[in-house]
């Protein structure tokens, strides 16, 4: 199924102009996955809005890739959908924001205080504030986790999540 | 293999016992050991199915975010668990993604099995990895069963080892408590067999039991008393049955035994009136044959004197006859009585062979006589005595041919011998054991050479032994003679037995004074006896008075009273006890004491102790010796004259 799908993103991000799916580096098809992934593994506080939004900052790097990746899934029982965002917004349930966007800070400020759970790619990403920073170990994609700014947010990030991140402790630096 | 119905009752109570403990205990182990393997294995699945859901769950984060180490690090944990052969995990795309193997244990297959197998040596799980709905892999899993197996060898040895102590428990137990049920049985069958085989109906089982057992012994001893008394009564009313044939045969064979005795008895006794009535006649026929001549005036003083000796010696011997005939009725009613006192043999042989030294110089017959004890003295009734010598010496002559020899010896040894041998023809063989024998003659038939009655041998040995001596007859050969053997006991004077009456000498010549002066009445209807008494009386020089009835004697005696009555008994009208019995109601003086003679041929002991009841003082009976009578007289005169004086 998830295939068929991604054969459909494949094909409607030909028409549109955007990036094919084949131009898209291995790099991002993962972590498009890996962002589709994260929302199974994190519990928000307030479900009743009828969709969870995955916003991309600035530049969308993966194409239709992802868009193609949620398209019909539901994941809590809800849809899932995915924007381009180009200023911070309260309405994002995730925030991606690829190392290209500039004003990565100024997008975590926007998100703080809510419960938008905050994914970059920067080297310093988690301890600037941000929940889940993706990084490289070699070929393979790993993550790390500030799990402190998550609960800040109130956002419920599964054991099993955390068991496979690199945790990174900020609190002390909060203080 | 025997059938359970024809085994013994040990066996079959043994095995009774036996058969539901195993098959009860071999069920509820074997449902047991079932029963735990169903737990085991549920218990098993349940474990393994938990393990296949907790650890996927784990491991969908790991797929997912594509960290295959971490896989392999979840399924290190399954070390703790010793069962798990191996485990493995698939990603979406069915490639081995993760692995966990025991050591010694084969890898993964290259890819997950279908579906969950719960196999004999192994259980096999799959279960997909999924997280919140989605599939994102697949877990398999191997669980070894050998563990199982083990438990289940390991329980069955248990059960059976259990089972065998059970067994050999229940055994010991039913080998105890069977015995209450065999023994008794055994007991049973063991005395119906001897009893069968011994046929000996006291056998009884023994039972102390109150149970149905004890019952059925009961009943079988109860059974055999009475078959017991059954067959008791049987036998015995067999044996009675048999001494009662035994008892109507022996009656039968005495029956025929006596008729054909009797048939013999009667066939001797015919021969015998023959016999007699030949004998009897055959004189009665000389008599009356001369005394008819003598009637006859034309007969001359030779021929008269002829005549009268013919009479005369026929009259003796039909005399004798008759004697002979009283005898042997005194013998068979056994009232022989012997007149004892002292006697000499050698006197008696003496004038015995005087006697019949006529008869056998008329046949020419040499007579030897030897004597070798003179005197031979012993007790003895002389006449009895002379009447078996003459009888045997009698026979001697009659048998033997003319020409012939007759030797005749007496001989001392113990007691006295009197042997008579002659030269006869002898006797035969088959006769020799019945010539003692009453009626018997060797020849009887009517055509006979030798007459006589056959009693003369009878009374002779008769005689003999009421001496307490033997006679013996032989006889070695026909034609060698015959030889009579008397034995006498020597009895010395004195031990004569008492009571026993001691006649006087009696003497042959006839003394004509001898009853001078003695009145005699005799009183007798026939004239004939009236006539021979009063000649005879006569002779001795008595006065005799005859009378032929009672009234005629009584008014005799009212004329003058005799010295001496004779009278005969059987009269008509009146008989000589109503004579007597008159007379004796009479006083002395007119005839009361007179002393009486029944002269009778009434010659019975009866007749002479009737005779004495009445008053008769003696009896003689007819044919009478006329010394006898005169004798007689002659002391009834001298012991009444005694006692007159």
């Amino acid at each position: 199924m998830t295939r068929r799908l991604l054969l459909t993103a494949l094909v409607i991000g030909a028409v549109r102009g955007a990036p094919l799916a084949q131009d898209v580096s291995r790099e991002y098809r993962v972590k498009a996955a890996y962002l589709y992934n994260f929302v199974k593994y994190v519990e928000w506080p307030d479900t009743s809005k009828g969709r969870i939004l995955i916003c991309v900052a600035g530049q969308n790097p993966f194409g239709t890739v992802l868009e193609s990746l949620i398209r019909n899934e539901r994941v809590h029982g809800v849809p899932l959908a995915t924007e381009v965002i180009i200023e911070a917004r309260t309405d994002c349930d995730v925030l991606f924001t690829p190392r290209t966007s500039a004003g990565i800070s100024a997008y975590l400020r926007g998100a703080a205080g809510l419960p938008t759970l905050t994914v970059g790619e920067t080297p310093r990403f988690v301890e600037q504030g941000g929940m889940i920073g993706f990084y490289t170990d070699g070929v393979n994609v790993r993550f790390e986790i500030n799990p402190d700014a998550a609960t800040r947010a109130k956002l419920k990030i599964s054991s099993r999540l955390l068991q496979l991140a690199k945790i990174v402790e900020t609190a002390s630096e909060e203080r | 293999m025997t059938p359970f119905r024809d085994l013994p009752i040990r066996r079959k109570l043994r095995l009774l016992t036996l058969a539901p403990t195993v098959t009860a205990l071999l069920l509820a182990s074997t449902g047991f050991l079932i029963w735990d393997i169903v737990i085991q294995r549920r218990e098993i699945r349940e474990d393994v199915r938990a393990e296949a859901q907790v650890l996927p769950e784990n491991m969908a984060a790991s797929i997912t975010f594509e960290r295959p180490d971490e896989v392999d690090e979840m399924l290190a944990v399954l070390e703790i668990r010793p069962h798990v052969r191996h485990a493995c995990v698939y990603n979406l795309k069915g490639a081995l993604y993760g692995r966990y193997a025991r050591q010694g244990e084969l890898g993964c297959p290259a890819a997950a099995p279908p579906r969950n197998a719960f196999g004999w040596n192994t259980y096999e799980v799959v279960a997909d990895i999924t997280y919140d709905a989605e599939k994102a892999g697949v877990f398999y899993l191997s669980r070894d069963l050998r563990d199982v197996h083990r438990r289940l060898v390991v329980g069955s040895a248990t059960i059976v080892s259990l089972l065998l102590v059970a067994v050999a428990a229940a055994l010991a137990l039913a080998q105890r408590m069977q015995r209450s049920i065999s023994e008794p049985l055994l007991d049973l069958a063991d005395t119906a067999r001897r009893v069968s085989a011994s046929r000996d109906y006291s056998i009884r089982a023994n039972s102390l039991a109150r149970d149905e057992i004890g019952i059925v012994v009961r009943a079988f001893n109860e059974m055999l008393d009475h078959i017991a008394d059954r067959t008791a009564e049987l036998s015995k009313a067999n044996t009675e049955l048999r001494h009662e044939v035994d008892e109507r045969k022996r009656v039968e064979r005495d029956r025929v035994a006596a008729l054909e005795r009797e048939r013999e008895a009667n066939r001797l006794k015919d021969e015998f009136l023959a016999t007699l009535s030949h004998e009897l006649r055959t004189p009665m026929n000389a008599v009356l044959g001369w005394a008819r001549v003598l009637r006859s005036t034309s007969a001359d003083e030779a021929t008269r004197e002829r005549g009268l000796e013919s009479i005369e010696r026929n009259a003796r011997a039909q005399a004798r006859l008759i004697e002979d005939l009283l005898e042997v009725s005194r013998i068979v009613t056994g009232k022989l009585r012997l007149q004892v006192r002292e006697i000499d043999l050698a006197a008696i042989v003496d004038t015995t062979v005087d006697i019949v030294k006529p008869a056998a110089l008329a046949k020419r017959l040499r007579l030897t006589v030897q004597i070798d004890v003179r005197p031979a003295l012993t007790l003895g009734d002389p006449d009895r005595l002379q009447q078996v010598i003459w009888n045997l010496l009698s026979n001697a002559v009659k048998f033997t041919p003319p020409d012939g020899a007759v030797v005749v010896e007496l001989t001392r040894k113990d007691g006295y011998v009197l042997t008579v041998q002659d030269s006869g023809p002898g006797i035969e063989a088959k006769f020799l054991p019945y010539v003692f024998d009453a009626f018997r003659q060797a020849d009887a038939s009517a055509t006979r050479e030798h007459g006589g009655l056959g009693l003369g041998l009878a009374i002779a040995k008769q005689l003999v032994e009421a001496h307490g001596g033997t006679i013996e007859a032989e006889s070695a050969e026909s034609d060698r003679g015959a030889r009579f053997e008397v034995f006498l006991p020597s009895v010395v004077e004195g031990s004569q037995p008492p009571g026993v009456a001691v006649e006087v000498p009696r003497f042959d010549t006839v003394d004509s004074s001898l009853l001078t002066g003695v009145d005699v009445l005799v009183v007798d209807d026939d004239e004939d006896a009236r006539l021979l008494l009063q000649m005879t009386l006569s002779r001795y020089g008595a006065a005799v008075t005859t009378v032929g009835s009672v009234g005629e004697a009584m008014e005799s005696i009212d004329r003058a009273v005799p010295d001496v009555l004779l009278s005969d008994i059987g009269m008509p009208h009146e008989d000589g006890y109503d004579l007597l019995r008159r007379l004796r109601a009479r006083p002395p003086e007119h005839g009361g004491r007179i002393p009486a003679v029944a002269v009778t041929a009434y010659a019975s002991s009866t007749d002479r102790a009737s005779t004495q009841a009445v008053g008769y003082q003696a009896h003689v009976a007819k044919p009478f010796e006329p010394g006898d009578v005169a004798r007689l007289v002659r002391r009834l005169v001298a012991s009444d004259d005694a006692r007159a004086t």
